[in-house]
């Protein structure tokens, strides 16, 4: 074990360390996102680093239910989409409303001979071996098209663009909120404006929108499906790790299915900062996953699977926004009375992200964040709304003055 | 023992996140930007020693996954793939030997050609003679013949005449998702992977020692040691104060941070370091850790990486997953035939390998280059 890895786990992640059965799941574009200082910092460790090549983004997505040619129907949309998800039986197709092509341009047929290890099993023989090597060289050169870096604010990750409208995948962590500017780079250097739509951080899965024409025609993924995987099954992973870099594009990495889990797929395609958000494809260059967060070990990379995105598109479509992403819920440690009409403060935890921020007992919120705030209730829904780390402008009404004041919010414990 | 990790995951999504913005709250204060030619960089604010401890409520992550209790055994380089990928590359393996210091592997090497020459990783390899495992499992000895520091290549003369020359690939069009295998001096390869981007370029990146340093009365006093870097391997510690590198006195911290500039990554440099009354003697080693140095969690899901690992003009980048003494030695396809030769463990996700053009280009410069007779 290196010295540097024992060092850092005195240090800052010296916590995890005390369970021998647990590893940390880190944030893949840890280094890209937040705030204004984290953006000096980022900059400043360009400077310091003159490194040319730390900021980066990909992205691919994809979309419901569109996997090849076998996949004819082209609708997704359904009313009840909250409560069911659907999984591509046409009787559950209740809107007539298009929401992606039914084909994506990173389709492979598979190589003779495959059908097994396409199952996963190893290749067995040294034919066995090339026809793979034959099937994700295939695979790897189709998705560069489709794979772009995303870059919201500070932050950047990767994507995947998943329809001929310009959806595109990535990660809840990559997009933040909902309705903001985005900017997606495609492999070719050209970057398009986009707006991030809606999000589900149960699993860390979020959506964009290119906005920028052309409206149709965009090159998108070939849409898989991950309740097919299982362990053993081989995938090829895409992403534009450290930032996108012009004389080098994305990196491929090739691994196995070692997990499927209820809203995480574990794989050996080993990942890093940056690549969140990029897209997990299987063999035949079906879309089955999208990158979220990684442990320790280099056999520990986590995917949120297709099929959560597929299942709540239209919610995420709509801009709805739902859930926490694991281990990293916002709070700003100040306690109101939800019954109030307004979002009066009763209680303010010591030491918290409000107190630092020099809030009382008393003081009436009325702003935060931009929004006009009128209940506690409403608060905390626009509290939810952000990410540990995220700097933000609340304004408090305190003696009839109006106090604006910036906080950094926290993370429940 | 992989497997018992699985048992569970804590979440720590938050990491960075909250880190950085601590960081960069500390960066904000600062008067003046980090300065670019300085081998320590920030200025001697201390306030960035947050980074490594931040404040308790910003720690931990709450979200707990559970997951099986054994991992899968199906990872890509499992035993049956490795024993297809054997199959393979046939006996192409023979060409490898393994280049020992004090009887621990410090790199592999590639035999290039007829007479004994192997070329490998130079700033992982010993001084003056050293041992080779070949093989068949024989330890003969070896010495660096003449080196090309822009490429960190070193050629070898091995005691050893018949060793088998590698056979490289000729009009092999390397591919993303191509299987590439690090060879060992043994059967059974060191590590499998695929080729992530097929020839790209890395750009240098500043050799730095790993302090943050103050001026001293002679000389500059340690504020802070970079977890993980040459500094703390060889033992710095804070508040000490460095009066000489390499036997050259020196009176300032600006003095010093210029001495440490005039060196590569991958280099030791001699140390002598005041600490209270007593005089001590260390030597660290540079190394061009960039971005992972302000990055306490990147420095650890990195694992081992090479000190020097940046400055190739041009590189395949595979996926393998080396540590740095598994550098210098062959890349082959699944023909068996030499693509590259590793040249660095860089972090994560990315190994570099030197391209077969580039080394066998350098082999022939590098031979003529030794003096006759020697």
């Amino acid at each position: 074990m290196s010295q540097a890895y024992l060092t850092l786990r005195k240090g800052v992640f010296a916590y995890a360390s005390s369970n021998a059965y647990s590893i940390r799941c880190i944030s893949l574009f840890r280094l890209y996102r937040q705030s204004i200082p984290g953006a000096l910092l980022f900059f400043s460790l360009i400077f310091l680093l003159s490194s040319p090549a730390h900021l980066q983004g990909q992205e691919q997505g994809r979309r419901p239910k569109s996997s090849g040619a076998t996949e004819v129907q082209p609708a997704l949309a359904i009313e009840n989409s909250k409560s069911n998800p659907v999984v591509g039986a046409s009787s559950e197709v209740r809107v007539a409303k298009p929401i992606i092509s039914s084909a994506g341009l990173t389709t492979v047929g598979l190589e003779l001979g495959l059908e097994r290890i396409a199952k996963g099993a190893e290749p067995q023989t040294v034919e066995e071996l090339l026809a793979l090597e034959s099937q994700q060289a295939k695979v790897a050169e189709k998705v560069k098209q489709v794979t772009v870096n995303v870059q919201q604010g500070n932050s950047q990750g990767s994507g995947v663009i998943i329809s001929e409208d310009g959806y595109v995948l990535t990660a809840a962590h990559v997009a933040g909120k909902p309705n903001l500017d985005a900017t997606v780079v495609m492999s070719n250097g050209r970057r398009y404006r986009a707006k991030t739509l809606g999000m589900n951080r149960n699993v860390d899965a979020g959506l964009l929108k290119i906005t920028d024409e052309p409206a149709e025609g965009w090159p998108h993924a070939s849409i898989g499906e991950s309740s097919r995987l299982s362990e053993g099954s081989w995938c090829v992973a895409v992403g534009h790790p450290g930032g996108w870099q012009e004389k080098r594009g994305s990196v491929v990495r090739v691994g196995r299915v070692l997990a499927m889990l209820p809203g995480t797929i574990v794989t050996d395609c080993s990942l890093i900062g940056g690549d969140s958000g990029g897209p997990l494809f299987d063999l035949s260059g079906r879309l089955i996953g999208i990158h979220s967060r990684i442990g320790a070990e280099v056999t520990e990379n986590m995917h949120v699977p297709v099929d959560e995105f597929t299942k709540n598109f239209e919610r995420l479509v709509s801009g709805e926004k739902w859930g926490v992403l694991p281990g990293y819920e916002p709070i700003i440690g100040i306690t109101g009375d939800e019954q109030d009409g307004r979002a009066i403060v009763t209680k303010v935890n010591a030491g918290g992200p409000a107190e630092r921020a020099g809030l009382q007992v008393g003081d009436v919120v009325v702003r935060f964040d931009g929004t006009a705030i009128s209940s506690f209730r409403e608060l905390r829904e626009a509290v939810h709304g952000c990410l540990p780390g995220d700097h933000v402008r609340i304004e408090v009404s305190r003696e009839n003055k109006i106090l604006a004041r910036t906080l950094v919010i926290g993370l429940k414990n | 023992m992989m497997q018992r990790r699985w048992a569970r995951i804590v979440e720590v999504t938050i990491a960075a996140c909250t880190v950085i913005a601590v960081l960069g709250f500390a960066i904000s204060k600062l008067s003046q930007p980090l300065e670019v030619n300085e081998p320590i960089s920030w200025n001697t604010n201390t306030s960035f020693l947050t980074v490594w401890e931040p404040a308790p409520q910003e720690r931990a992550g709450a979200g707990t996954i559970q997951l099986p209790s054994t991992l899968s055994n199906k990872q890509r380089n499992n035993a049956l793939m490795v024993r297809a990928f054997r199959t393979a590359i046939g006996d192409s393996w023979k060409s490898t030997v393994r280049i020992l210091n004090d009887g621990r592997q410090v790199a592999l090497g590639a035999v290039v050609d007829k007479g004994g020459f192997v070329i490998s990783k130079a700033s992982e390899l010993p001084e003056g003679d050293f041992d080779c495992r070949t093989w068949d499992n024989k330890i003969v000895r070896g010495r660096v013949k003449a080196t090309d520091a822009n490429l960190d290549l070193a050629l070898i003369q091995v005691d050893r005449e018949d060793l088998p020359v590698v056979k490289w690939a000729v009009d092999t069009v390397l591919v993303a998702g191509a299987w590439v295998g690090t060879t060992d001096a043994r059967e059974t390869p060191q590590a499998i992977g695929v080729v992530s981007v097929p020839s790209r370029p890395v750009a240098p990146e500043r050799a730095i020692l790993g302090v943050q340093l103050a001026p001293a009365d002679t000389g500059a006093a340690v504020v802070s040691v970079v977890p993980g870097s040459g500094a703390e391997r060889a033992g710095l510690e804070v508040d000490d104060v460095i009066y000489a590198v390499n036997g050259k006195e020196l009176a300032s911290r600006r003095e010093v941070l210029d001495t440490i500039a005039q060196y590569r990554a991958g280099q030791r440099l001699k140390l002598s370091v005041r600490r209270g009354e007593k005089e001590l003697t260390m030597v660290a080693r540079l190394m061009d850790l960039t971005s992972s140095v302000l990055d306490p969690t990147e420095m650890e899901v990195n694992g081992q990486i090479s000190a020097r690992s940046s400055g190739f003009a041009k590189v395949i980048q595979h996926d393998t997953v080396l540590t740095p003494n598994q550098c210098g030695g062959p890349l082959v396809s699944l023909k068996g035939e030499v693509v590259g030769v590793n040249i660095a463990r860089a972090n994560r996700v990315s190994s570099y390998a030197l391209p077969t053009d580039i080394v066998r280009e350098t082999v022939q410069r590098l031979k003529q280059s030794i003096p006759s007779g020697s």
